[in-house]
């Protein structure tokens, strides 16, 4: 494995019973501060190895090393902490605390990671545009706007690596491409970011796009 | 952080939150009625339970040094000693003679009348009692005795006192072995059995004696439906000078408390302190008290746990509950690097907050129930204890965290992968 390796995986296979095999034999290799995009029709395995490579899931057969560590050994708390202190997350469904405010959304992920501290948060807030809705609970916020408090809520720890999940699935176009350039702005500052889409302008974007098909790879190029 | 999100979160769900509440107040009001009640009860059921008079009689013993069978008031006082008078709730000295009135053979009674009126609370008087601090000889006579002779209060009564009213010790060990049947029979006739009458033998072959006339002031009419209503009662100072046996009495008369020490041991207790006497239980009243108290006690505890239960289960299905509606907020949690142990404490800070509410209100509502169950039932104020409010909490806050655990238990096994998808 390269030092410049962020992501690699070797023959990684998931399966749910003997029959159901959702991804077979993956070998993918992500550098760090690449953006890669994975697309694939429903059911290709993209959001299962997405979950994987968030280490929320376990692959049934194969090794993932992120950042140097294998992951696929690690105990359930160690998958935890290894993952508060490396990944951020993004959701298509932003999956926010109803009941916070953005900005204890995002002090709520320090809490977890470390010290909680606001100014920290605040600046994550105002560096996604949402400054002036600190104090705004996630159900007076526009869709846009609770996804950019996902994002700041991912971006909070500084992980080395950025994960999102259909990050404009559920915008509009304006909002889409608020979100996109934000995403672009965080590849420009060294970040590694992958993001599972169906959208095929998202899947134009970033530094290589892989295809999926039935749980394997079908194409894998640059990105025009 | 945590804090917020607790309060956040109950604030969230706070109808929810209400019924958790109301099911801890229910069983924390219980357990402050128990404890608060329990606390006071068994002092407070002891004097209630004193009203069936004494349960203990202090007798010189046979092998007494003293020619004399009787007892000294000195002796007596010696029940006032801290040693003892913890355990006592009251005492009666008593001295026993005879007299006649109007040619009628009775039974003098010298008593203390403060005394008595604490321990046999059964006592009825028509008119007043022998005032004990006033100079003035009175006499209050008993029922049967007023009636057959037809006296009426206000009434000067002569009273024919044997002049030479002590007896050699023979004679004495007998009439004391009567007295303390006429005690036995007065204690049961507080129950109602008015059989046994003081025994006429005493007063058999005493007509030959020399008698020397007093006349008293008629204050009061006793009935008690005892032997009482066949004597008649002076005051102890007085009947001392009169039977010529000065700061002595025959027998001492003790209501014991029996919740501190069992009346045995307080028996052994005053034999040791009183050299030279016996303490005789009236066991069928003892062993009736610590019944009645026993059982109460059990009731009252069963009655808690039965509502402790119902509180906790209350309380759990309140928490699974809110485990089903958070299975998303969880899996996010997780998600984003939460440990099981961040999100057990944040469950259980919700439950510990639920049960110090409940607990609190519990507490509250508990003690001021145990105060109309205590004036309703003891005629009295349950007193502040303020141990119970810790106590409540605790008990209340570990109920709360106990049946918290199954639904923290279900709150950490949420697959984000799962909640998250949206399944």
């Amino acid at each position: 494995m390269d030092k410049n390796d962020m992501i690699v995986t070797t023959n990684l296979s998931k399966s749910y019973d003997d029959k159901t095999h959702v991804l077979k034999d993956l070998n993918i290799v992500i550098r760090k501060g690449e953006w890669v995009n994975i697309m694939g029709p429903s059911g290709s395995g993209k959001t299962t190895l997405l979950n994987i490579l968030s280490c929320l899931d376990r692959p049934t057969n194969g090794s993932i090393i992120i950042n140097g560590t294998e992951v696929t050994k690690l105990s359930q708390n160690e998958m935890a902490k290894f993952r508060r202190e490396n990944i951020g997350l993004v959701f298509q469904q932003y999956h926010l605390i109803p009941y916070l405010t953005a900005l204890e959304n995002v002090m709520l992920a320090q809490h977890f990671h470390s010290m909680v501290d606001e100014e920290e948060a605040k600046k994550a807030l105002e560096l996604v545009g949402l400054g002036h809705r600190l104090e705004h609970i996630p159900a007076h916020l526009s869709g846009g706007e609770q996804q950019r408090v996902s994002i700041a809520r991912a971006l909070i720890n500084q992980p080395s690596l950025i994960l999102a999940d259909e990050p404009t699935g559920n915008l509009d176009r304006t909002n889409g491409k608020i979100i996109l350039d934000l995403f672009k702005k965080l590849h420009k500052n060294g970040h590694t970011i992958v993001i599972v889409t169906h959208d095929p302008e998202i899947g134009m974007m970033g530094d290589r796009l892989i295809k999926l098909m039935d749980g394997r790879t079908v194409d894998e190029r640059e990105s025009a | 952080m945590l804090k917020r999100v607790v309060f956040k979160s109950i604030k969230n769900r706070k109808n929810r939150i209400l019924v958790a509440v109301l099911a801890v107040v229910m069983g924390a009001s219980m357990i402050s009625i128990l404890l608060n009640i329990s606390l006071d009860l068994n002092g407070k059921m002891a004097k209630e339970l004193r009203a069936f008079g004494a349960n203990l009689v202090i007798l010189p013993d046979e092998n007494r040094e003293t020619n004399w069978q009787l007892i000294s008031m000195d002796e007596v006082n010696e029940l006032n000693n801290s040693n003892i008078s913890a355990n006592i709730y009251g005492f009666a000295p008593y001295i026993y003679s005879v007299g006649k009135i109007k040619e009628q053979n009775v039974v003098i009674v010298g008593g203390n009348y403060e005394n008595i009126k604490k321990i046999s609370p059964w006592w009825k008087v028509e008119g007043s009692w022998n005032d004990d601090s006033s100079s003035e000889s009175t006499i209050m006579i008993g029922a049967k005795v007023a009636a057959q002779l037809g006296y009426r209060i206000g009434d000067d009564v002569v009273l024919n006192i044997r002049k030479e009213s002590y007896k050699k010790q023979t004679e004495v060990k007998d009439s004391n072995q009567t007295q303390v049947d006429a005690t036995t029979s007065a204690s049961q006739n507080a129950n109602g059995d008015a059989s046994k009458r003081w025994p006429l033998n005493i007063l058999s072959g005493i007509d030959n004696g020399e008698y020397e006339p007093k006349k008293f002031r008629l204050v009061g009419i006793v009935s008690t439906g005892g032997s009482e209503d066949n004597q008649v009662f002076i005051k102890l100072n007085e009947a001392q000078k009169l039977f010529n046996r000065e700061s002595q009495v025959n027998l001492i008369q003790v209501s014991v408390l029996t919740n501190k020490n069992p009346i045995d041991k307080v028996a052994s207790q005053i034999e040791k302190q009183i050299p030279g006497t016996r303490a005789r239980v009236l066991s069928q009243i003892s062993k009736a008290e610590g019944n009645i108290q026993g059982k109460i006690l059990f009731l009252m505890i069963l009655v808690t746990i039965l509502t402790l239960v119902g509180s906790g289960l209350s309380v759990m299905s309140t928490m699974t509950t809110t485990v089903l509606e958070r299975r998303k907020e969880v899996g996010m949690m997780k998600a984003i690097g939460a440990e099981n142990k961040k999100i057990a404490e944040i469950f259980y800070l919700e439950a510990s907050a639920i049960g110090l509410a409940g607990g609190a209100i519990g507490y509250i509502l508990g003690f001021l129930m145990a105060q109309v169950i205590g004036k309703s039932v003891f005629n009295t104020f349950i007193s502040f204890h303020v141990t119970v409010i810790p106590i409540t909490l605790i008990i209340t806050v570990l109920l709360v965290l106990i049946s918290s655990k199954i639904p923290v238990g279900q709150a950490i096994k949420i697959d984000p992968v799962v909640t998250l998808r949206g399944e």
